[in-house]
């Protein structure tokens, strides 16, 4: 008989292992002895969180183009000017060399209007709500500011925030009002009614431009230092985070065994007859 | 026969000429030379051998054992790709931190073995503030701190005092200071009265 030990959930990390809800059937008289009790709500809430993430993460596996099928425009936005380079400048806007996020494309995601009461007929599940968020010209490393994002990535807003105060890099203090100001703008302007209840779907700091400066070396060698100024976006989303940092959910002991279980069945003795 | 004679009393020259210069050059004992290793080379007088000499591979040796020291170098440059998986390994990022609990005092968050930060913050100000004031003397100039007992007052404190003892007469228990608790009951015998009241 499996000993089955079920590990208790933590609120203070969503990094931890979460319960695990087999879909291997077992025999009857595994069953017997251990009877299954009904499911508590908490139990069914991570079950059916679990759920979402296994289904989104499908979304994620490459597909050939010739099978990939198109969702039809079922949202509204406004028209988006491609003759007009991002920044404003003059010139004509080569499609080569607009790529990145600006400021004004990540704003952009927030006008658009999806029909009330959307589900997502790819995973059947309803649309989550989203705040898109950026701050402007901070005069931070890109590179630094990098591990600060990647902190707080997919973590609930509330905890980001905690760990954010704590920690000892300038990035994480910046981030911290980013992020406040974000959820501020969710129960605001969007009228989000629990803004605590979202979780931090993308946080990233793209470089906006470099001002030169000098400094004077030895024996009068003068070289150039590079002050970095980055934008940082930020992206809310309602809901729980699927609790990992990697694009499909790491295999627990469970599944491990199961997996063990199809190659022990799937050995042949190679060159029989028969 | 002639020429392994030679090229031992050649070779024989050479270490005493090489103990000589290392000795003139070196900084002692198994440092490094000052000057560097081709320069020692040119510095050997010219009876050891003019011109390239059959016997010169033990000085390339030996340039080579005086320039050790600068071996620690890289042959290739880095690509991108290595260079960035190593800077944002997972071994470099930032941990989230797993002790966290909430102050009783002010709500503010703190890590279980460290006291509160903010309520540090608030004590640290004022300590200053009081310290400010206490060591506002000049000992150079022979002035001293008073030796006298020191009292601390802020203000509106009696005001404070004034309605704390009042908020306390209203509720009846307290008289001249003194906390008085009424009993339904007479007094037993043996519970005799006290001169001065229980502290």
């Amino acid at each position: 008989m499996l000993a089955r030990v079920v590990s208790p959930s933590t609120t203070r990390s969503l990094l931890t292992a979460t319960r695990r809800v087999s879909t291997v059937t077992m025999p009857s008289n595994e069953e017997e002895m251990m009877p299954r009790r009904p499911m508590g709500g908490r139990e069914k809430e991570e079950m059916e969180r679990a759920e979402e993430w296994r289904r989104r993460a499908c979304l994620r596996k490459p597909v050939l183009q010739r099978d990939l099928q198109v969702a039809p425009k079922v949202y509204y936005a406004p028209e988006w000017d491609l003759a007009k380079k991002a920044n404003d400048d003059e010139g004509w806007a080569n499609p080569l060399k607009g790529y990145g996020m600006t400021p004004e494309k990540w704003e952009h995601y927030n006008k658009v209007v999806w029909p009330p009461g959307y589900i997502v007929p790819e995973t059947g599940l309803p649309k989550n709500r989203e705040v898109f968020h950026c701050r402007q010209s901070i005069h931070y490393s890109p590179r630094r500011a990098w591990y600060a994002c990647q902190l707080v990535w997919r973590m609930n807003v509330d905890e980001a925030l905690v760990q954010l105060d704590l920690q000892q890099i300038k990035a994480s203090g910046i981030l911290a009002e980013v992020l406040r100001e974000a959820k501020k703008r969710a129960s605001d302007e969007f009228h989000i009614e629990f803004p605590s209840r979202m979780h931090v779907a993308e946080a990233f700091p793209v470089q906006s431009n470099i001002i030169k400066g000098a400094r004077r070396h030895a024996h009068e060698d003068w070289n150039e230092i590079r002050y970095r100024y980055i934008n940082l976006y930020v992206r809310l989303e309602e809901g729980e985070g699927p609790g990992n940092k990697s694009r499909e959910k790491p295999k627990d002991g469970w599944e491990k065994m199961e997996e063990y279980y199809k190659y022990l069945r799937a050995r042949q003795i190679k060159n029989s007859i028969g | 026969q002639y020429s392994q004679m030679l090229r031992r009393a050649v070779s024989r020259l050479n270490a005493t000429l090489d103990d000589v210069i290392r000795q003139s050059l070196g900084g002692g004992m198994g440092a490094p030379p000052l000057a560097p290793a081709l320069a020692s080379v040119a510095a050997v007088p010219e009876g050891a051998g003019a011109g390239p000499s059959p016997l010169g591979s033990w000085r390339v040796t030996e340039m080579v054992e005086q320039m050790r020291t600068l071996w620690g170098v890289p042959k290739y440059r880095t690509s991108h790709p290595k260079k960035q998986t190593r800077k944002f390994a997972y071994t470099r990022l930032l941990t989230p931190f797993e002790d966290i609990t909430t102050c009783e005092q002010c709500g503010a968050k703190h890590e279980v073995h460290t006291i509160c930060g903010k309520c540090y913050d608030e004590v640290r100000v004022l300590t200053n503030m009081i310290k400010k004031k206490l060591l506002a003397y000049n000992p150079y100039k022979g002035e001293r701190p008073e030796a006298r007992p020191i009292e601390i007052r802020f203000t509106k404190d009696e005001i404070k005092a004034e309605q704390e003892r009042v908020e306390e007469e209203r509720k009846g228990e307290i008289k001249d200071g003194v906390r008085v608790i009424e009993m339904e009951r007479e007094r037993p015998t043996w519970f005799k009265r006290l001169e001065k009241p229980r502290p």
